[in-house]
This record gives C-alpha cells, structure tokens and sequence, in this order.
C-alpha cells in the first residue's frame, strides 16, 4: 500500500528545503519535517518493510536513524547529543500504555531539581560539562549528500525541569531571582557553547531550538519573566545561526501568544514547529504569519487517533492551505511517537508525496 | 473592609511568602471569629488571584505563589476553624495522573488551588491504577474525582478509570472532572466524564459552581 514512499530513491536537498521554509524559493514539493521519531516506529519499518535487522548498540542507532530518515524522504534531521558529564537528571518512571510500548517510559521528574539553592549551584560541576564532540562526529560522517543536520539542545525547560525543577523555578522567580538568574546564566553559556561548537560546520544546516513555553492557555511563566530570562538566549542563539547565513527553528509547544511577536520580530525565528489544534491550528498560523516558515503541523492526538480516511481528510486540508501559502514542511504537530499508529505515520507521509505528485 | 482583613487579603493577593505567618498571627489577634477571616478575607483573595489569572497579569508562578501564601494562612487558621462547627472542607475531591502518567504539574497546581479554596483534596500522585481510584472512591465517598493526564497514549486510560467505576456501581456517586494537554471538550464528552478543565482553575471554578448548586 505504501510500497511508492517505502522503496523510493531519495534526493536529499537541504538547501532547498531551508530556501523554501525561509520564503526564498517557491516550493515543487510538499517537504517533510520532524523533530524526532521513535525508535520503535522506524524499527517496525525497519524489519518489515526493508527486511533489515535492527541493532541497539549506539553506534547502529546513529546508522540506522539516518538511513531511516533519508529513506523516508527528509531533508534533514535533528542532532541533540549535545553535552557529556551531566549530572544524572532526577527522573521517574512507568510503564509505557502505547501500543509500541518502550517497556517502561521515562519521565522527567518534575516538581524537583538538582539546585535549591547557592551552595547546590556552587556544587555542579559546570566547567565539566563539555559537548560532546565524537557523536557528532559519527553523524557528520554518515550523512547523506544533501542532507544537514540541525543541532539542538533545550534551554528554559533543562532549568525549569532539571536544574530548579518546576515548583522550584516557579517560587524561585518570587522568592530568590537571584539565584534563578545564575541558574539560567549558567545554562544558557552551556548552550550557546553547544551551539557555537558545531554551527560553522558544513554539514550543519542550523539551529532547531527546543524549549516548551507554553502549555494549553497560556506561556508557562509569564511574558515579562520570558523577556527577562529566556527570550535574551534565543535572540543570541538565532544571531548566531544567521551569522553564519543558517537557518534558525523554534520548537515550542503550548500556547505562546503574548511572546509570539517577540519571537517573529526580535528573535527573528525562522521556522515555527510544534502545533497543536486547540491551541493554534498550523493554518490559523500561517494565516496570521506567512512570512514565518511553519514546520509539522498535523496535531499529535489527530495523528495518533483518526482513522486513516479522516486523517487523509484533515491532511488535505492542512497540506492544500499550508502550500498555498508557502513556507510550509508537513510533519507531526510535535514528534512521531511510539503511539501514533505506524498506517497514521505512512499516511502522513504519503499525503506529503502525493500533493508533491499532483 | 476592614483594615486586617485588608492587609491579609493582600499578602495572599501579592504572594508575600516571607509575611504571610506574621499576618495571619495577627489577625487571629485581632478578629477572633476564625469564619470571618476565611470568608472575608482568604476566600476572597484566592477570586482575586483567579481573576488575575485570566486576566494574564499573573501566570502560574505567581498562581503557585499566592496558592502556597494561602495554604500557609490556612495552616494557622485550621486549629481555630476546627473549634467551629459547619467550618470545615465542603466537599472532598479525589485527583490523580492515571495509569501511565508521570506527569503531576498540572494535578499539582489544582491540588493547591482546591485546598486554597478549602476543598479537601485526596492526591492519590501519579501512574494511579484504575482500581486504586475505585478503591479509593469506596473508602472516602467524595463528591468530585479529577483525572489528569499528559499524553494523548495516558489519556487513554481516562476511559478505564471511568469503566472501572461503572463496573464497580459507582460512576453515579461522582462528578468526574479531567483535564491534561491532549485532553478536549471532546474527549470528555466521548468517555462520559462530566467535565473538562482547559486549565487548573476551571476545577475550582467547576467544584464551587456544582457546591452552590
């Protein structure tokens, strides 16, 4: 059924793809886009589609992810091992309840952080923290012509959910800013460290920036505690993309509304990704800013949970609007997950190839 | 309104963590009818919080803030309330992130919103099975149980939690409220949940509405 999507012979173009997004060019094809995928979806495809095996060791991981994603059709992929010697983040687990189930799914921990207070901070071995330099290589090696990678790492939600944690930032803002502050100080020289790392490299397309702001009505702390804290980093990490004539991406999911002019006119963001429908439909985006590129767009519990004919339905619709418009890649509203049933996924991405074919 | 109420009203209002105990002790001082305060000044605080809230002059910080100033009061206040007859929780509530669910922000912020608003609340935390929920119902008899749930995979098990409740001839002695990122108006209408919350406040709103009722 999906055997034209499945056995094609891909033609990476990342150039044009960022070309497109930024309005430079007129796109000839619906491109795809994801922030991440799960393992055992490209797994499934993996065996039984390609009659491959599957290995877990971390270097056929790397392989098989990028031979995934130039297979199925992308121009890019996103490269997040950013940092060695972290300290291990406080996390919870459960069992995983998705029909691809990963066994036990892994949680954030999120009501408490490694750092509540001077002499916490004082205590993390920052200068120790260092980016990881031989993962990327192995991706830099394997790539495919064509295709870049987009480096990647959080910043505002790594302070909120593993360094303070949630209830920590949240009084911390009221109670001790101070300290908030050098928290998010220290994070965001780690970042742009990560960053200014790799972003020279050939075969880095630019920056995919990940960092949640949002939630369903509003953005997590408050616009002015976003301007103050978070907002002056994305600025630095978007100049720093530009610099180099690179792209610059914001993943960020929830409802960004207050901060979202900020993000257009001052960070001067590129590409938006992360969509969800109750909060602000990819069309309604689009609508409201075309001349900011708009990534994924088909929301997360549409994908996991229509029938294929609606999701074809709601597709079409997304896809004819979106293209219209321009400056559009088709993907999840916000990551490929082990829920989405693998049919939703491959329709997706035949919609995309069938608009292109029109 | 007078003056210690006043300045009380405020502290929660303006979340002033550091004062809060010292004005609370000094307006037990001060008013000695513990009702009075709780209705003339804590309860009120908390709707100017909430209108503030949907106003988005405050956000969640400042909500946690103002919420957490307030359980503080109440903490002092509780001794002196439970001296007074008809002054305790009007109704009880269970909540809980369901099976699957490590995700307790939200479920946190409505816990401290309803306690503020003194409404007993039972947290039974997080990747709650269904039959803990039903157990928990039969032990406790409460009015009100809200489900939370972050993904749209967790969401799923909204829907066991209220099968096993009908199975166990209990679906009827609950409002059940649900609430999460992936969950919709929709959603709750298709599992038979009573009522959707978009956000933390709306539990509180939907429980004090249902109690005047």
């Amino acid at each position: 059924m999906f055997d034209e999507i499945l056995h094609r012979t891909p033609q990476p173009d990342f150039e044009t793809f960022a070309s497109v997004l930024t309005g430079k060019q007129q796109a000839k094809k619906v491109h795809l886009v994801e922030l991440g995928i799960d393992p055992e979806l490209m797994r499934i495809i993996y065996e039984q589609h390609w009659q491959k095996a599957w290995k877990q060791d971390t270097q056929s991981l790397v392989l098989q992810k990028i031979e995934f994603y130039y297979r199925m059709g992308y121009d890019t992929l996103r490269f997040a091992n950013a940092f060695v010697n972290l300290p291990q983040f406080l996390a919870d687990r459960a069992q995983d309840t998705a029909p691809l189930s990963h066994g036990v799914r892994t949680w954030v921990k999120e009501d408490d952080g490694l750092i509540h207070n001077w002499d916490e901070f004082k205590a993390i071995p920052w200068d120790q923290i260092q980016v990881d330099r031989a993962c990327f290589q192995l991706y830099a090696q394997n790539l495919p012509q064509g295709m870049k990678m987009m480096i990647s790492y959080p910043f505002f939600e790594i302070v909120m959910q593993n360094w303070l944690g949630y209830q920590g930032l949240c009084l911390g803002l009221i109670q001790n800013p101070d300290l908030v502050a050098a928290v998010f100080e220290a994070w965001g020289n780690k970042v742009a460290e990560f960053y200014q790392t790799w972003i020279a490299d050939p075969q880095v397309g630019g920056i995919f920036h990940s960092d949640d702001l949002g939630y369903k009505t509003a953005t997590i702390i408050s616009p002015k505690h976003l301007r103050k804290y978070v907002l002056p980093w994305f600025k630095k990490y978007a100049d720093l993309a530009h610099q180099h004539g690179k792209v610059f991406f914001l993943h960020s999911c929830g409802n960004l509304g207050l901060v979202l002019p900020d993000l257009v006119q001052e960070i001067r963001i590129d590409a938006l990704h992360s969509f969800q429908d109750q909060v602000m439909p990819v069309v309604e985006f689009k609508k409201r800013y075309p001349q900011v590129g708009a990534l994924g767009g088909v929301d997360m519990d549409k994908l996991s949970r229509l029938a294929p004919e609606k999701l074809k339905e709601y597709l079409q619709q997304i896809v004819s609007e979106c293209q219209r418009i321009g400056q559009f890649a088709l993907g999840s509203g916000n990551s490929v997950t082990n829920y989405v049933p693998l049919e939703n996924y491959l329709t997706m991405v035949q919609a995309a190839h069938d608009w292109s074919n029109l | 309104m007078n003056k210690v109420l006043e300045q009380l009203q405020n502290t929660i209002v303006e979340f002033d963590l550091d004062n809060v105990a010292d004005v609370m002790n000094k307006t037990i001082l001060a008013i000695p009818d513990p009702l009075q305060i709780l209705n003339q000044a804590l309860l009120p605080a908390m709707n100017i919080v909430g209108q503030r809230f949907n106003d988005q002059e405050y956000f969640l910080p400042e909500l946690l803030a103002a919420a957490t100033a307030m359980n503080q009061a109440m903490e002092i206040l509780k001794p002196h309330l439970q001296k007074v007859p008809s002054s305790g929780p009007k109704c009880k509530i269970v909540i809980g992130s369901v099976w699957g669910d490590m995700h307790d922000i939200g479920k946190n912020i409505v816990k401290i919103l309803l306690q503020a608003a003194n409404v007993e609340v039972i947290d039974l935390g997080k990747n709650v099975p269904p039959e803990k929920f039903v157990q928990t119902i039969q032990e406790h008899n409460p009015q009100f149980l809200g489900l939370s749930a972050l993904l749209t995979t967790t969401m799923l098990e909204m829907k066991s939690v209220i099968q096993a409740l009908v199975q166990a001839n209990l679906r009827s002695k609950v409002k059940i409220l649900i609430g999460g990122a992936p969950v919709t108006a929709e959603y709750a209408q298709e599992i038979h949940a009573d009522y959707y919350c978009a956000q933390a406040l709306d539990a509180v709103k939907i429980v004090q509405d249902a109690l005047e009722k």
